[in-house]
């Protein structure tokens, strides 16, 4: 398989493969953490981090890993990125990472990472693999965000709440309360109101991709 | 040859897992003080939200101390749990003291502050798992209920009066729920009756207790 190929291949991973919304991997935070936009972005960029950087480390690793060893290797590597995030976060963003509290650990054991490095990163080069990295981690950034979006509005009644704790003080008021007050749905702080969510976006998915396949024909 | 093999397997995975735990070592002790100062600047902002602007108006200090195993039981407490005094300028202007009431699904966790002279400025439950919409007016966000204890002190109401209305105490309940606001109320008599053992002990005994940032 050519470079070109292979990129463009992989882009399939934005939508018609994602992993979130097809394979429905990395379920975990998206419904239990994803009560706010806030939140979804935090979680979702990290994850993204840590899934090229570990993608990059193992892919850099290949030729040496055999069938015994790949597995050790890989929890290492992620534990280790994963760990350096926690510290980081809590060092210089700690209210952030106490709005998120275990679930930033909890990255180590997200399916969206174990399935790039069993697929990706340890046939593919360096480049492919960071490559990879980019395109699911953002994939599953802006489903985690989408989900995070309509919880808030529909938990919460609000809109961008919390952001200065990613943008600072400037982001203070940027809340919106387009239904006033005291508007909140309890059941969508719950994940029993994120699978609700995330059941609807799986269907507008399917009935966008059947308009698309009409279209085509 | 296979013994070989399996020699390069582990020399790969120990001397990485060396290497990635020094670099993890190396990060840690570059985050330790910071995150420890973090814990306890936000520790202290949580218990400054019990107390009045009023009360303080210079270095606030915060001294957490271990409650005595005699008063444990008493206020529902786990071994190790701290009591704090609060401090203006070296002077002690508070006590902030954590209870723990048992609900009608679990447990709940209240902080009270006391002033020297043993009332009572505010009470926030900070953790529970009443049910949603019913006994979650404890909170302050969603019921003014819990500041009816504000001013309340031992010597303005008598043991009999530490009760729901409906108990025969002075106290008022809400609609749906009876065992949540009684434990509330349960819990808050306790910490004003360790305030009392405390505050007995005198205030110069408080003074001496060196403070925290």
């Amino acid at each position: 398989m050519n470079d070109t190929s292979f990129f463009k291949k992989n882009n399939k991973q934005l939508w018609s493969n994602n992993l979130t919304l097809v394979k429905l991997i990395g379920m975990t935070p998206v419904l239990a953490i994803a009560t706010t936009l806030s939140n979804a972005l935090t979680l979702g960029l990290t994850t993204l981090l840590i899934l090229i950087g570990s993608n990059v480390l193992i892919s850099l690793h290949r030729k040496k890993l055999t069938e015994k060893t790949k597995i050790p290797f890989a929890i290492l590597v992620v534990a280790t990125l994963v760990t350096i995030t926690d510290l980081v976060m809590q060092a210089f963003a700690y209210a952030l990472s106490t709005s998120i509290g275990i679930f930033v650990p909890l990255i180590a054991t997200n399916g969206v990472i174990w399935d790039r490095l069993r697929v990706i990163a340890y046939n593919k080069t360096v480049v492919q693999a960071a490559y990879d990295g980019l395109v699911c981690g953002t994939a599953f950034l802006v489903v985690i965000s989408v989900v995070g979006i309509l919880r808030e509005l529909l938990g919460a009644g609000t809109i961008f709440k919390n952001m200065h704790l990613i943008f600072g003080s400037v982001a203070k008021n940027w809340v919106i309360q387009p239904f006033g007050e005291n508007f909140e749905v309890l059941i969508f702080n719950f994940p029993c109101g994120a699978f609700f969510i995330l059941a609807s976006l799986l269907a507008l998915k399917n009935i966008i991709d059947s308009y698309l396949d009409k279209y085509a024909k | 040859m296979t013994s070989k093999a399996n020699l390069r397997r582990i020399v790969l995975v120990s001397v990485s897992a060396i290497l990635f735990m020094l670099v993890l070592g190396f990060v840690h002790s570059l985050t330790k003080e910071i995150i420890s100062s973090n814990i306890l600047s936000s520790k202290k902002e949580k218990l400054l939200k019990l107390i009045p602007k009023s009360y303080y108006n210079g270095d606030v200090f915060i001294k957490s101390l271990s409650v005595p195993e005699t008063h444990l039981r008493s206020l529902g407490l786990d071994n190790g749990s701290d009591y704090h005094v609060v401090k203006n300028n070296g002077i002690p202007v508070a006590l902030i003291i954590p209870a723990v009431g048992e609900g009608y699904s679990g447990d709940i966790k209240i902080l009270v502050s006391i002033d020297m002279a043993g009332n009572i400025i505010e009470v926030r439950v900070t953790s529970h798992k009443e049910t949603l919409g019913l006994g979650d007016k404890i909170e302050i966000t969603k019921s003014p209920w819990i500041s009816q204890f504000s001013g309340r002190s031992l010597s303005n109401t008598t043991d009999v009066e530490w009760g729901l209305i409906p108990d025969g105490g002075t106290f008022d309940s809400f609609t749906g729920a009876t065992i949540t606001p009684r434990a509330v109320v349960r819990q808050v008599f306790a910490t004003l009756n360790f305030s009392k053992t405390i505050l007995d002990r005198g205030y110069d005994s408080l003074k001496k207790m060196e403070g925290i940032n």
